[in-house]
């Protein structure tokens, strides 16, 4: 009996002294882009890459691209981006406040998250407002990816809009585009857009609160 | 041996224990260190809306993040802009809590001046209603740590998150004191 709990013991041991070694960084790097943006490079080098990217803020108006408390991409596990600021607008488009964006790694996983409050947007002519818009992504290795976003106090035209908490959730108001908890799912990651409108005619393309996480 | 090999797992625990987290119940860096995000606003004393965007932790030896705070109650609206971050730390008798401390700039309401600020971020769950956030000024402002409640006109909104540990992001060695990180600020 002492010899047996005495091997559990050094195989624990052992154990744990190699979980702490695989956790230990050695990390390549990748990037993954947004929606209208170059597609997540593919795999195949053998290392573990990590992909993150957040954004407040991305909008595309007569072909000119904005964006606001953009983290930048994600290459380290040791070097977690972020950025923010206390107010943010793109004239004649939309004005925000408390915008943040952040994206972390991890040798085992990937998250990005990105936040406003007070929301005021106008497209094509059609008022949107939110208190706030949330959007995550959660990338963990062998796992699928995960993304949640959350929207409290929309309103669209005017009308109040519930948003149900599931992915991809299309609502057309006024001849508006839009979609809630958008979720684009590869194979190596996900792409978490919280309030994604476009109008009729294409001329506008916005997305509020971009979350972006792969490895 | 099952006695040797748990004492070689737990005193390297202990002394680690002992060297991060200086006197009991002082607030100290995590070690390893993690990281703690979070959006969305509560009500600040007088009815008005606070909106908050944050995020901390520890990156390459020193203090990581940003924290941008906007309160409804002046006006113009007075909105803090973090300009360094001087503290990560966690406290014990909250272990879902973060605090943040740093140097900032506040523009709007009475002017343009530069404070230093302690954060409170609490992650207890989804979808975030139990969340807390509270501010502390070093001008005098309190906003206590209150919970973003559900949303509407009587709660708040958003959602914190405590993130797991990184050990890949170390803080400052040795870790600075409570005082180093925050001044004589205190938990808001």
């Amino acid at each position: 009996m002492s010899s047996r709990a005495s091997s559990f013991w050094k195989v624990i041991g052992v154990a744990g002294a190699l979980a702490a070694l695989a956790a230990w960084p050695g990390i390549s790097q990748a990037q993954l882009g947004l929606p209208g943006l170059p597609p997540l490079p593919g795999g195949g080098s053998g290392t573990q890459a990590l992909t993150g990217q957040a954004s407040a803020v991305t909008a595309v108006v007569l072909g000119t691209v904005t964006s606001l408390a953009d983290s930048g991409t994600l290459v380290d596990a040791a070097d977690p981006l972020g950025t923010g600021q206390p107010l943010g607008s793109i004239p004649g488009l939309l004005s925000a406040e408390a915008l943040h964006a952040a994206t972390m790694g991890w040798t085992d996983q990937v998250a990005s998250e990105a936040s406003l409050g007070n929301l005021s947007m106008t497209v094509a002519g059609i008022g949107i407002a939110a208190t706030t818009v949330i959007s995550r992504a959660l990338a963990v290795s062998g796992g699928v990816p995960v993304g949640l976003s959350n929207i409290e106090g929309l309103t669209i035209g005017g009308v109040s809009v519930s948003p149900t908490g599931l992915p991809n959730q299309a609502v057309s108001i006024a001849g508006l585009n839009v979609i809630l908890n958008e979720q684009i799912q590869s194979a190596s990651g996900i792409v978490v857009n919280a309030l994604h409108v476009t109008d009729p005619v294409g001329l506008t393309d916005v997305v509020i609160g971009a979350a972006k996480a792969g490895i | 041996m099952h006695k040797t090999i748990y004492m070689l797992f737990a005193i390297p625990l202990v002394l680690a224990g002992m060297l991060t987290s200086g006197p009991a119940n002082a607030h100290f860096v995590p070690a390893p260190c993690d990281f703690i995000t979070g959006g969305g606003w509560v009500i600040g004393d007088s009815g008005n809306f606070v909106n908050f965007g944050a995020h901390g932790g520890c990156k390459n030896g020193a203090f990581w993040g940003h924290v941008n705070v906007l309160d409804h109650a002046y006006n113009p609206p007075a909105h803090l802009r973090s300009t360094k971050i001087t503290g990560y730390l966690m406290d014990p008798a909250f272990p879902n809590a973060r605090d943040i401390c740093g140097e900032g700039v506040v523009d709007g309401g009475a002017g343009s001046f530069t404070v230093r600020f302690r954060v409170r971020m609490e992650d207890n769950g989804e979808p975030g209603g139990s969340d807390r956030f509270g501010l502390h000024l070093s001008n005098g402002y309190d906003l206590t740590t209150r919970e973003l409640g559900p949303p509407g006109p009587t709660g708040g909104g958003g959602n914190i998150q405590l993130h797991k540990q990184n050990p890949s992001t170390t803080g400052p060695s040795p870790a600075p004191t409570e005082a180093q990180m925050c001044g004589e600020l205190s938990t808001p």
